[in-house]
């Protein structure tokens, strides 16, 4: 599940540095790839953790050689060397907290920043089948745990896991230059302990995890969806069944980290007696309690304290386990995401504006015909015909059921790229951005002047009332368009397709939700603005009697069809 | 928009009393839990203290050349004895802490849902009232969670340190008192600072969440557009600079967990500092105790962590502090809003008559208002049509009627009543995207009503026009329908919606654009169906179509929220009956 490489992903890398680099960072598996981001974090918090625990034995062995100098009756104990390197740790200590800190967030942050890049560009290049059978709530569902993933992953299991270790390590190292029967013994009491943590965590955490990443995204997703439908729900006394579809989600979500808490918790508990189990057995060997000699006091201190110490490290290990399985629970589900390898990657080249016609084959119909630049096309038939499938398809989305070549080429072959650059598709549900329209339009072209940003306006007949607007172009238009009307947001949409100046535009349903007078003033100006391109347009019925201009062709698609 | 109305409103106060007052207020489901997990908490540090005074025994009796196993197996009793009390306070106080954070977010999501299904109006959009109920709730629970046990703790367990301190020595107990006062002062002192950083931070998220999610549902438009280069090279920037502005906040709350640390780890050296010259018998001061044994200077060294560990707790959590500070002031305007009265509903009991007077209707968002000294008045049982151009307000005075929004100006009466007054139920709506359910399309017709047999359903959709559908289904009404109502054509789910409404009578039809995304064949035979559930009823339609406005009684016109001209359609009434 987490090896992402795939031929299909590899063919796609582009030669900017930039997008290289995100495909590395997808491209790897993921514990992998953050851990190399981390070396200077992972540096500094051995570092702190070190100091730390360094301090604490280094007082407790200065204590000890005090009140061995103090009951002898003549001692060279100097008092000066270990107080100075107490106060020298102490501060030492400090800083590297801080360093720490510092760089194991900023770490994060930037593989936040990156992933949420990356995720994004992922996206943009699902194959164009699979971004729309992701609805929009699902794609936000899953995106927007992406923090989440890295967060738990990095920060709350990565760094933890691997201060735990370096304290265990340091500690039995230290004990064993001290006394093998210490040192073993500290090693067989630390390596159940830790072992016994992470296995028990591990085990316990999967289905818990997997649940808890679902169903938070699975809530979301319902409590959008419910909110969407609130006016007609409330019109049938329906709230509360929408409201429990949302609490039924919200309650699995809770329960599954009521579930992790508990294992965590669990796990801190068995910890802690474990490691306490591990201090009786190290004070009985390293004070002789069964024989073999007792170190002497101050080491004894010393590897009481630094024993008792390293627990605090130790005990954020189930934390980490969980918080490592549920960073990999999100990080799969991001990963499902990721575009399927397209089997061929074509290089094919479409001829140039000026010479590029389309051709529509569509058997069972018994059409076929060629535009040439500046034939116009009208698709007609009932709700379900196929009218959107064959826009779609000129756009290139592989379709059956019908021929289309794009200057003699199956659409479908041609890169996703080159086909935008010559083919503009204005769907039925188009998104209007939230910002002004101005951004709108510029989106569409960002190099446009203001007098070519009003003639598009013009074209898609939008132009008086933006003007009406107080705020004119610079008038906000909502998250949606949700500020504009239905007709207002659809001429919008098509003001963008005039705006790129596109071979052939393709308009699937201009004219819903306008009146007959806007509509046949849209269609009209539509074709004024591109006199060059090839206009296919998808109408209802009941318009396309209202067409202002004749078209070349025109197709009435049955209902049986597609 | 939303991004400002959130902003605004974590922008205004947060330092001000009323919003602490208020995540006060947001805590009291869960307090008794979080305060038990505080509780238990401090018991855990109480027997951790003990664990440590079973080691300085041992180490004292290691010194005095004493030890032996017999000598020494009370201590390791009391010290496996102190572990499992540990453990298991430590256990508790966890759970306690999650169940008492779960409480408060439980507590807070039912109340914000009830709101909006109980019909408070907001104008904010799903996605961003998605993020208040899921994420902005969460950030209280970790508040919760993490800060309020560790502020009983705080308070409790330096408590009884410093009884077990004072007794063996003095000194020692009088500097951890006057440490004690060190951390809270620098932790308020930087917590000012922190606050403002933070909340700026948590401005920027929102914004740029919804920026981000706003790019992610148009996706398919900037493929369509070319424009994904660019969008990408946005996202990039401002996803980075979001980085940087969270490590604009964490720079400034880890000075103050550093100054933190600064204090606790030069105590733990000056009182190591003290207690080995007072072992070596250095420490000559009139006044201090001369002598000390290493089990006594051990365990206060020991105790010295143990003792700041609870205010450390406090200043880590800090930030989650300000995040819930933020949250609960962003939550506000959804859950102050007033909730509906409960005052009883009236529902219809004939077609009712329709007034309105003088109706303005203006949103925020726009320029000029939707309907602008709109009048009209419509008879009981007429089938009214309501044509104008996109935008000219026709959809806006049928959400009116249904009382999904107040007038800014004027009246609308529904039987003599302000729509809002009436039983929801009895209004039968039917708008142009209908909410489908996970769940079958007989549930999907029945929704929350009952006593329908299953004939009267399967003839309500064969009514509606979806008889062909379901012969076409191998389940019929059984078949599932997926989220959102994937896998049916936009007529199909229209029909299905009518089929909703045609299965109970109805005295009010309110009906916006019924027969967008329908041919022409299946237009007139929904008109048909509509004309039939009319009778009896009071109906309005915003259409454009002219099947649909040729079998009303009356055709209103409206152009920018003004009527403009009205027309008679006598000769529908042989239409209607066909």
């Amino acid at each position: 599940m987490m090896d992402l490489r795939s031929p299909g992903r590899r063919s796609r890398r582009t030669t900017q540095g930039r997008d290289v680099e995100i495909d590395r960072l997808l491209g790897e598996p993921f514990i992998r790839a953050t851990l190399r981001r981390s070396a200077a974090p992972s540096l500094m918090t051995v570092l702190a953790v070190v100091l730390g625990v360094g301090l604490l034995g280094l007082a407790g062995w200065f204590i000890a050689a005090s009140a061995v100098a103090g009951l002898a009756v003549t001692s060279t104990f100097s008092f000066l060397f270990p107080s100075a390197g107490v106060q020298a740790l102490a501060w030492a200590r400090t800083l590297a907290r801080y360093g720490e800190r510092i760089t194991t967030h900023h770490a994060t942050l930037d593989l936040v920043a990156a992933l949420r890049t990356a995720l994004f560009a992922t996206a943009i290049r699902l194959p164009r089948d699979r971004a729309a059978d992701l609805r929009s709530s699902e794609l936000i569902g899953r995106l927007t745990i992406d923090s989440d993933a890295v967060e738990q992953t990095l920060l709350r299991s990565a760094f933890p896991i691997i201060a735990a270790t370096a304290a265990a390590l340091g500690a039995i190292a230290a004990f064993t230059s001290l006394s093998i029967r210490v040192g073993a013994v500290a090693t067989a009491g630390l390596t159940i302990t830790a072992a016994t943590l992470v296995v028990a965590a591990r085990k316990q955490a999967g289905a818990p995890a997997k649940t808890l990443v679902s169903a938070r995204a699975a809530a979301r997703r319902a409590l959008i969806e419910a909110l969407d439908g609130l006016p007609e729900l409330r019109s049938f006394g329906a709230e509360r069944l929408a409201a429990a579809e949302v609490a039924r989600h919200l309650e699995i979500y809770a329960d599954a980290r009521r579930r992790m808490a508990k294992i965590t918790a669990r796990g801190h508990a068995v910890g802690t007696l474990l490691a306490d189990l591990t201090l009786v057995v190290v004070i009985v060997a390293a004070a002789g309690l069964l024989g073999g000699g007792s170190l002497s006091t101050p080491w004894f201190v010393a590897v009481c304290v630094v024993t008792i110490a390293i627990f605090e490290p130790l005990g954020a290990l189930p934390g980490a386990i969980v918080a490592l399985v549920r960073g990999r629970a999100a990080a799969a589900r991001i990963i499902e995401l990721l575009p399927e390898p397209e089997a061929s990657q074509s290089r094919a080249r479409l001829p140039t504006a000026a010479t590029l016609c389309l051709d529509l084959a569509l058997p069972g119909q018994g059409v076929e015909g060629r535009l040439q630049p500046g034939d116009a096309l009208v698709l007609t038939g009932a709700s379900g015909a196929g009218k959107s499938t064959v826009l779609r398809a000129i756009a290139g989305s592989p379709a059956s059921g019908f021929e289309i070549r794009l200057g003699d080429i199956d659409p479908a072959t041609v890169p996703p790229k080159e086909i935008a650059a010559r083919v503009t598709l204005v769907a039925q549900d188009a998104h209007v951005f939230d910002g002004t329209i101005r951004d709108n339009l510029l989106l569409a072209e960002p190099a446009a002047d203001e007098t070519e940003l009003w003639d598009a306006l013009a074209a898609a007949a939008l132009r008086e009332t933006v003007a009406g607007f107080s705020a004119g172009l610079d008038t906000p238009v909502g998250p949606g368009g949700a500020a504009l009307s239905g007709g207002q947001r659809r001429r919008l949409s098509v003001a963008q397709g005039v705006l790129r100046r596109p071979a052939v535009l393709l308009l699937d349903e201009p004219t819903e939700g306008l009146d007959t007078a806007t509509a046949g003033d849209l269609l009209a100006s539509v074709r004024a603005a591109v006199p060059e391109a090839v206009l296919v347009i998808a109408l209802h019925d009941r318009q396309a009697p209202e067409l202002p201009w004749i078209p070349t062709q025109q197709i009435h698609l049955c209902p049986t069809f597609g | 928009m939303v991004a400002e109305r959130l902003l605004g409103s974590a922008f205004v106060s947060s330092l001000d009393a009323a919003a602490r007052r208020r995540l006060a207020d947001a805590l009291k489901p869960g307090r008794r839990r979080l305060e038990a997990a505080g509780t238990l908490s401090a018991v855990a540090a109480s027997a951790t203290a003990a664990t440590f005074f079973a080691v300085a025994e041992v180490a004292q009796d290691v010194l005095l050349e004493r030890a032996s196993w017999t000598h020494e197996a009370r201590w390791l009793a009391l010290l496996t004895g102190s572990s499992i009390v540990r453990a298991g306070a430590a256990r508790a106080s966890a759970r306690q802490a999650t169940e008492g954070a779960l409480a408060v977010e439980a507590d807070l999501r039912a109340r914000l849902l009830a709101r909006m299904t109980e019909g408070a109006v907001t104008s904010l959009p799903s996605a961003a009232q998605a993020t208040a109920i899921l994420d902005e709730v969460e950030r209280i629970g970790a508040y919760a969670e993490r800060y309020q046990p560790a502020r009983v703790a705080a308070v409790l367990a330096p408590l009884v340190l410093l009884a077990a301190v004072f007794p063996l020595s003095w000194p020692v107990g009088v500097l951890l008192i006057l440490c004690a006062p060190l951390p809270p002062v620098n932790l308020s002192i930087v917590g000012m600072g922190t606050a403002s950083v933070a909340r700026r931070h948590a401005e920027e998220l929102r914004y740029l969440s919804g920026y981000f999610l706003d790019r992610l549902r148009g996706l398919a438009t900037l493929r369509a557009l070319g424009a994904e280069r660019t969008e990408l090279a946005r996202v990039r920037a401002t996803s980075e600079r979001l980085g940087e502005s969270a490590m604009a906040v964490l720079r400034v709350a880890f000075i103050s967990a550093a100054v933190l640390d600064a204090i606790v780890t030069v105590a733990v050296a000056l009182i190591a500092i003290y207690v080995g010259l007072t072992l070596l018998g250095y420490v000559d001061v009139p006044g201090l105790p001369s002598h000390m044994s290493l089990g006594s200077g051990l365990f206060v060294l020991m105790v010295t962590p143990l003792y700041f560990q609870p205010v450390r707790a406090l200043a880590a959590a800090y930030h989650e502090r300000a995040d819930a500070l933020a949250a609960i002031e962003a939550l506000q305007p959804l859950l102050a809003h007033a909730a509906p009265e409960p005052a009883p509903r009236r529902p219809l009991r004939r077609a009712p008559p329709i007034v309105v007077s003088e109706l303005t209707v203006s949103f925020r968002e726009q320029e000029a208002p939707a309907l602008r000294g709109l009048s009209l008045s419509i008879e009981p049982g007429e089938l009214i049509g309501v044509a104008g151009a996109s935008g000219a307000g026709k959809s806006t005075l049928l959400r009116v009627l249904a009382g999904e929004i107040d007038p800014t100006t004027g009246t609308a009466r529904v039987d003599g009543a302000a729509p809002d007054r009436l039983d929801r139920t009895a209004i039968c709506w039917l708008g142009q995207r209908p909410y489908l359910f996970p769940g079958t399309i007989e549930d999907n017709i029945i929704l929350s009503r009952t006593g329908h047999s299953a004939a009267a359903v399967l003839r309500a959709a064969r009514d509606a026009g979806l008889g062909e559908l379901l012969d076409r289904l191998p389940r019929g009404l059984g078949t599932p329908v997926a989220d959102g109502g994937w896998g049916f054509s936009g007529g199909e789910i229209q029909r299905l919606a009518l089929a909703r409404t045609l299965l109970t009578g109805t005295r009010l039809m309110l009906l916006d654009e019924p027969t967008a995304h329908l041919d022409a064949l299946t237009e007139s035979r929904i008109v048909r169906v509509i004309c039939r559930a009319a009778r009896g009823a009071t109906t309005v339609i915003a259409s454009h179509s002219p099947a649909v406005l040729a079998v009303c009684d009356r055709v209103i016109t409206l152009d920018r929220g003004q009527l403009l001209a009205e027309e008679a359609h006598v000769e529908t009434e042989s239409l209607a009956a066909g």
